[in-house]
């Protein structure tokens, strides 16, 4: 701590506060995304601090978990959860209006991680609509962060997911790498993978092709970052993963006497990969009113399988009646920063964190017609 | 509140501590309320607080307060350290949660002071780098500034705006939904 002589009393008392103290003061603010830019407008040393890049950087690490401001629902739409209501960037509450006003209409929000978005816009080619850019983009500070084009003919984009992976002192300055699964429209069982990264500014494909046992058709379901790899779960019970280290792609089995293999709309909402203690790859199975959590552990010998780590009730840890009657839950988004599932029920959706099962209840309802990507963010 | 500390059955073995206010003061406090503040901490292992501690920045009312909080803050450590080495059973947790319950009443009292005082307890605090001093204080400074516009927190602090027109009309058209 710099400790410095106490200059002449000033008539006032903020203005005796040296810099390294209002920064102090100002850390505590609480983490909503107004709280800083208020602050700035008080006097010239408040905006100097207050827009400081590493003042900024300190804020976040104070605060350590960025809060939930809501989520961005199909097909972009974003819907706040704070409560009492908190301002926010227009540009995270108007993608349209952002992309309308660069001559983009058909776009489509694919990921979200960190505070960072992945939309991808289609164009129309040989009577196909196709993704052919990437943008990676920051709706707090309005701004993209890139723009990446694919040409991957005649390959069928079937999903993609954004990593940000440092973040280099500054408020926007973050690198990220952008992970694109591919299959061929040939020969549809065929999947490969192209990452970008923003340092290189070139994409690198997967090292072999994987071929599954059936076509795996585009996945709506959100991907999921768990260590050095990202998951995703298509239709028909497989997992898929990519590991981003080796560039490798694998088909992972899920837990054995797991019934999720019939071919259900709401399948995929039923089930969710987690990141659980240790870096250890985690899948939560919504089995009636129960959630059964399970975890990918290797023994000595190398040997992969999956233990039943822990079940929970529903009715138990939420406040609500589960009839027969009525519809049952559903797992409609996970969120990496807060660590939390959101659960769907008759009577409103429930962020439950997966750890401590504590639960918080949105001012929200849920159509359980579409995924969610929930947005946090400082 | 000067005579602070006096000879009590506990501190018969603890080393005693001379501070000496700007206004030349003297307090006398048990080495474990003093270390509280790593500035002395190291000033008594460095071996140079014979004749006692002149403290220059800090006057004999805020440092009264600051002592007051030390002591305080001092015998809750000396708690915690005894219950994780004996204790760790439901009773004692009971204790613990009780104490700490007393201590949050205790800092809440303590804040009870107006805003100058508050801001001479930062500079106290940081000088003296007592950080759980400094976090309580900055925390009570950020709490109030909480949801006020910028013309209140100037009116509750006294700050004087120094922006041009300009520099304030560019900040708002770039920061305007915040205000919404």
């Amino acid at each position: 701590m710099i400790r410095r002589c106490r200059r002449r009393r000033p008539s006032s008392p903020a203005e005796a506060l040296p810099d390294d103290l209002l920064c102090e003061i100002l850390l505590r603010l609480p983490p909503h995304p107004s709280s800083l830019p208020r602050v700035g407008l008080v006097c010239k040393q408040w905006q100097r601090l207050s827009t400081d890049a590493y003042f900024i950087s300190r804020f976040h690490a104070h605060h350590r978990t960025p809060p939930l401001l809501g989520y961005f629902a199909f097909p972009g739409t974003f819907v706040p959860t704070q409560v009492p209501p908190c301002p926010m960037p227009p540009t995270l509450c108007s993608l349209y209006h952002w992309y309308r006003e660069r001559g983009v209409y058909w776009w489509g929000l694919l990921d979200c991680r960190r505070g960072h978005l992945l939309i991808g816009a289609t164009k129309l080619l040989k009577f196909r609509f196709v993704i052919t850019e990437f943008t990676v983009f920051n709706p707090m500070f309005g701004v993209s962060v890139c723009n990446v084009t694919t040409e991957r003919q005649p390959s069928k984009l079937i999903a993609a997911a954004v990593v940000v992976v440092a973040v280099a002192g500054g408020t926007n300055s973050y690198s990220f790498r952008l992970i694109a699964l591919f299959s061929n429209y040939q020969e549809r069982r065929r999947l490969s993978a192209s990452v970008y990264s923003s340092d290189s500014g070139v994409w690198v494909n997967s090292v072999t092709a994987l071929v599954t046992p059936s076509p795996i058709d585009t996945i709506h379901h959100p991907s999921t970052l768990v260590g050095n790899a990202i998951y995703w779960l298509p239709d028909g019970g497989k997992i898929l993963q990519f590991d981003m280290e080796r560039l490798s792609l694998a088909i992972i089995e899920q837990p054995p006497h797991v019934d999720v293999n019939r071919p259900r709309r709401s399948e995929g909402f039923r089930r969710w990969i987690i990141p659980l203690r240790d870096g250890h790859l985690g899948l939560a199975i919504l089995s009636g009113n129960s959630i059964h959590f399970w975890v990918r552990k290797t023994d000595v010998s190398n040997a992969t399988t999956w233990e039943l780590c822990k079940s929970v009730q529903l009715d138990r840890i939420l406040p609500l009646e589960l009839k027969e009657r009525m519809p049952p839950p559903s797992m409609i988004g996970f969120a990496e920063e807060n660590n939390a599932i959101f659960i769907s029920t008759h009577d409103g959706v429930f962020m439950t964190n997966i750890e401590s099962m504590k639960f918080k209840k949105l001012p929200i309802t849920s159509d359980e017609e579409y995924y969610i990507h929930p947005y946090s963010s400082f | 509140m000067a005579s602070a500390g006096s000879g009590d059955e506990k501190a018969a073995a603890a080393a005693m501590i001379t501070l000496i206010s700007s206004d030349n003061e003297k307090f006398e406090v048990t080495e474990a309320t003093a270390t509280l503040s790593q500035t002395i901490r190291h000033m008594i292992e460095d071996g140079c607080t014979d004749g006692g501690v002149p403290l220059p920045n800090v006057t004999s009312k805020i440092l009264a307060r600051v002592i007051e909080y030390c002591k305080k803050h001092a015998t809750a450590a000396a708690g915690e350290e005894g219950s994780s080495s004996s204790f760790s059973d439901a009773a004692f947790l009971e204790v613990d949660r009780a104490f700490l319950e007393e201590l949050e009443e205790f800092d809440d009292a303590f804040l009870e002071v107006d805003r100058a005082t508050l801001f001479d307890l930062i500079l106290a605090a940081n000088y003296l780098d007592i950080k759980g001093l400094l976090n309580l204080t900055c925390q009570k400074v950020a709490d109030s500034v909480k949801g006020k516009t910028p013309e209140q927190i100037r009116e509750m602090y006294n700050i004087v705006n120094d922006l041009t027109p300009e520099e304030e009309a560019e900040i708002r058209r770039e920061t305007q939904w915040a205000f919404e």
